[in-house]
């Protein structure tokens, strides 16, 4: 039975249309000045913004491909739980930083990035590898996932990483 | 379809009693904390984010509640989750535009916002569109609260040999005031802790229920395994069917309910202006949205995807045929034992009324601010003294929270007719949202937007949205993704849409013909009969309003009359209301936030970063408008006389309820110790002996 449009044509829907008006939000309060990356506080508020968006993304994608038997039903939680330890712990180490005074450190933006990239990238892309041959549909998108998200966080990373000076 | 009475046992009954005892009690604790209407409507602006995170909970979960999303768990699978998965979209808008223009610009209702920023006729539009908006949300709570007691009610009782059916009314009054009772005694304060403890309970309660359900089944895999895949699918089918569609819901809750609750529910809002500062405002939404709606988005859902997997497994215990609206406390009761039932069902419905309670707070909020206050300026009265005034607007509060209560019994009759609570949910969304949703987005983020846009699109929105409510076959079709129209109930959900892009074109058109407006109406002004030809203009515009409302002619007319209020409006306002852009955008607009900073703190904001001090506390006589640090603390502070601090007991578990706000005096040389004064004392609830801990706010 072609499920399709009630599982990839809803998430492309949903992600595309609101990932426009999530990205017309930023940009909008940026262009505004309200939202400020000038200012350290706002840019730890980037990152929690585009983890949100990442984290719900992958709630859905995930969940539809446990749904289509794509990947086994607990290797969903397993995944949320690893992005949300990540989030904690990058979110207590900016904490940190700020607390220190020490914005630019070699070692942590190291670590900040070897994270980034774990939670981009590492986790989902062991999980899914095996699958992906014998689901196109499913790891055609997901590598659509990833570029995207690359390319947003190294995007961000030029501008707004807070451990850049 | 198979409805249920006389659900659960005696051992249940007493469980559910104790259960409200308690939580009034604990309420009612707290609501020896209001001393004004501050307190009573804000909390007095003081708590700590994981506090008012715990609080939505109970507040968003009984909203959405466990009655509405078992219903489509049970009829549609886990897609009944994607409501609760899609209100990140709009969160930089919110955190950045909306919530830190409410606090600093220091409005204390939507509607003060629209005065503000638009004019006095705007915000009486935007009173009357609220307090729709509020008293429908309140008339959805008490339906979803009848239909969740009448299950486990007799069909009837027999008092003095006679037979008194319960219906569905009778039960919602009843509960109106049990509910009516507690929020006019207790306050903001009451409701935030006491939302705060169901918050807890709400997620164990949902979480337990779903433990059973698996362990009755046999296991997870079991359970999974029953399914079928359109069942555990995360998100509905794009566009059918007409009662639950990706599409139709797209547009119904992540826009237009999204900006809603974040927007205009003033109930939520309220919430977010009682955190301590804008910051921590800013991290109750987001650990709300992150993570605590996602573990919400199971506690309400599993009832119905337990039902749906016992009733392919056993439908002579759970028939594939019981009524949507009841499937959560059939299954509550199948799988869990007496007492344990009673305890679900005590949680369920004081989380409901936790939600409805906060609503009856907040629409009481918006009569005082926009209608009891407005009307008492307007009369003229005797000047009281401030202690009076405020003890004569709590009062007025109180009075203000039962008539609400009474309205909102009311407004149940609109609701109750359709099939599932969702669908009245749905449909009220869609259909009084777009108008202020649109206003306020483009007023907080859009400098051109002025009066006679927001006038228009609260007018002109309007009346294309009435036609669009009349005859959706011809208007709202063309927006349908192909979703088929049910005749009974048409485009539940995708009239969202319809509606967003009515409003939102009105609202473009009318600033962008604004030097037309202009000109034409400085032309007016200068002839000596422009007054009269604008008061029959005024005249007309009314005409064409009655002739819309009250389906009055033919349909092209009727598109006619609609077209002739939205080229018409915009000419009337610009005659008749004052309007200076640099003045009622600044501090009003997200590009304006440094502005409303300086207006929140009278001076320029000190941003520069400073360190929290640990303090001990010393009453001295003097002014109470100011705290006195030493020299010292001061400097660790970075702060200097006239920035704002923020004072509040060290016991970071209180979350904020002993604390104060206010403004850094000169300094004096006694390192370790804060001077305050005994009104000071008095309204942050220090305790002699305790350590509080400082911070400046800006």
């Amino acid at each position: 039975m072609d499920l399709f449009s009630h599982s990839w044509l809803p998430f492309i829907y949903l992600y595309g249309l609101g990932g426009l008006l999530f990205v017309f939000g930023i940009i909008i309060t940026l262009k505004a000045g309200s939202f400020d990356l000038s200012r350290y506080s706002h840019k730890k508020w980037m990152w929690v913004l585009l983890f949100g968006f990442v984290w719900y993304l992958m709630i859905h994608a995930l969940m539809t491909w446990a749904a289509l038997g794509i990947i086994s039903v607990y290797t969903v939680p397993i995944v949320l739980l690893g992005m949300a330890a990540v989030f904690i712990a990058v979110t207590l180490m900016l904490k940190r930083a700020k607390k220190g005074e020490q914005e630019t450190q070699n070692s942590s933006e190291v670590f900040y990035k070897s994270l980034e990239f774990v939670s981009y990238i590492s986790i989902p892309l062991v999980l899914f590898l095996p699958n992906m041959s014998t689901n196109l549909s499913g790891g055609g998108l997901y590598l659509v996932i990833v570029t995207i998200n690359i390319l947003v966080a190294a995007f961000f990373n030029a501008k707004a990483n807070p451990f850049k000076k | 379809m198979q409805t249920f009475h006389n659900i659960g046992t005696t051992t249940d009954w007493i469980v559910m009693v104790v259960y409200f005892i308690v939580i009034m009690l604990f309420g009612s604790y707290f609501g020896r904390y209001t001393k004004n209407t501050s307190d009573f409507f804000f909390g007095g602006r003081r708590f700590s984010w994981w506090l008012i995170t715990m609080s939505i909970v109970a507040t968003g979960v009984g909203s959405h509640s466990f009655v509405k999303y078992s219903a489509k768990g049970f009829q549609h699978g886990i897609s009944s989750s994607m409501t609760y998965l899609n209100d990140w979209f709009f969160i930089a808008f919110f955190m950045f535009g909306w919530l830190p223009i409410i606090v600093y610009s220091k409005v204390r209702s939507i509607p003060e916002y629209f005065e503000k920023r638009f004019s006095p006729s705007a915000r009486f539009l935007a009173t009357i569109l609220l307090l729709l908006y509020m008293i429908g949300y309140i008339g959805i709570g008490f339906l979803t609260l009848g239909k969740a007691v009448i299950p486990m009610l007799p069909q009837a009782f027999v008092i003095f040999g006679t037979t008194v059916p319960i219906t569905l009314m009778g039960a919602i009054i009843v509960i109106a005031i049990i509910t009516g009772i507690y929020i006019t005694f207790g306050g903001q304060t009451a409701v935030i802790f006491t939302d705060l403890l169901q918050g807890f309970i709400l997620l164990f309660a949902g979480l337990l229920l779903f433990f059973f359900g698996i362990t009755y089944l046999g296991g997870f895999d079991i359970f999974w395994n029953l399914l079928p895949v359109e069942w555990k699918l995360p998100l509905a089918d794009f566009n059918q069917p007409a009662n639950f569609n990706f599409v139709g819901i797209f547009w119904q809750d992540a826009i237009a309910g999204s900006i809603g609750f974040l927007f205009m529910n003033q109930g939520l809002i309220m919430r977010f202006m009682a955190c301590k500062n804008v910051n921590e405002g800013r991290k109750a939404a987001a650990v709300n949205i992150l993570f605590v709606l996602p573990i919400s988005a199971i506690v309400v859902g599993n009832a119905g995807w337990i039902g749906k997997a016992i009733s392919i497994v056993s439908p002579d215990v759970i028939s594939p045929n019981t009524s949507p609206d009841q499937i959560f406390v059939v299954v509550a009761n199948i799988i869990a034992s007496p007492g344990m039932f009673g305890f679900i069902m005590a949680a369920l419905t004081a989380a409901l009324m936790s939600t409805v309670d906060t609503l009856i707070n907040a629409t009481a909020a918006i009569f005082i601010n926009d209608v009891y206050r407005p009307v008492q300026k307007f009369l003229k009265k005797a000047i009281l003294t401030e202690s009076e005034k405020e003890r004569r607007e709590l009062g007025a509060a109180r009075y203000a929270s039962i008539g609400v209560t009474v309205l909102g019994v009311l407004a149940v009759l609109a609701f109750k007719n359709f099939p599932t609570v969702y669908e009245a949910h749905g449909y009220f969304h869609s259909t009084l949202t777009p108008p202020l949703v649109v206003g306020i987005f483009l007023g907080v983020f859009w400098k051109k937007f002025t009066p006679a846009g927001v006038i228009t699109t609260f007018v002109g929105g309007v009346a294309l949205m009435i036609l669009g409510a009349r005859y959706p076959g011809i208007l709202i079709a063309p927006f349908d993704h192909g979703i088929e129209m049910n005749q009974s109930h048409p485009y539940s959900y995708i009239r969202a849409l319809y509606n967003i892009v009515v409003c939102l074109g009105v609202a473009i058109l009318a600033v962008f013909t604004a030097p037309w407006q202009a000109k034409t109406v400085s032309v007016l002004q200068n002839k000596q009969n422009g007054k009269t030809a604008m008061n029959i203009l005024t005249g007309f515009v009314i005409f064409l309003i009655v002739l819309v409302t009250f389906n009055i002619a033919s349909i092209d007319f009727q598109i006619f009359a609609a077209l002739g209020i939205i080229i018409l409006v915009p000419f009337v306002v610009t005659y008749f209301v004052q309007y200076d852009e640099e003045k009622n955008t600044k501090g009003l607009i997200a590009g304006s936030i440094g502005e409303a900073r300086r207006y929140f703190k009278d001076g320029e904001p000190n941003d520069e970063e400073g360190e929290k001090v640990l303090v001990h506390w010393k009453q001295i006589d003097g002014d109470t408008a100011v705290v006195r640090f030493s020299t010292e603390n001061m400097a660790k502070m970075k702060a200097q006389p006239g920035d704002l601090v923020y004072l509040s007991d060290k016991r970071k578990w209180l979350g904020g309820l002993k604390s104060i706000h206010s403004v850094f005096g000169e300094s004096h040389d006694e390192p370790g110790v804060v001077y305050v004064t005994g009104e000071q004392i008095d309204h942050g609830l220090f305790v002699p002996g305790r350590i509080l801990e400082a911070e400046k706010e800006m």
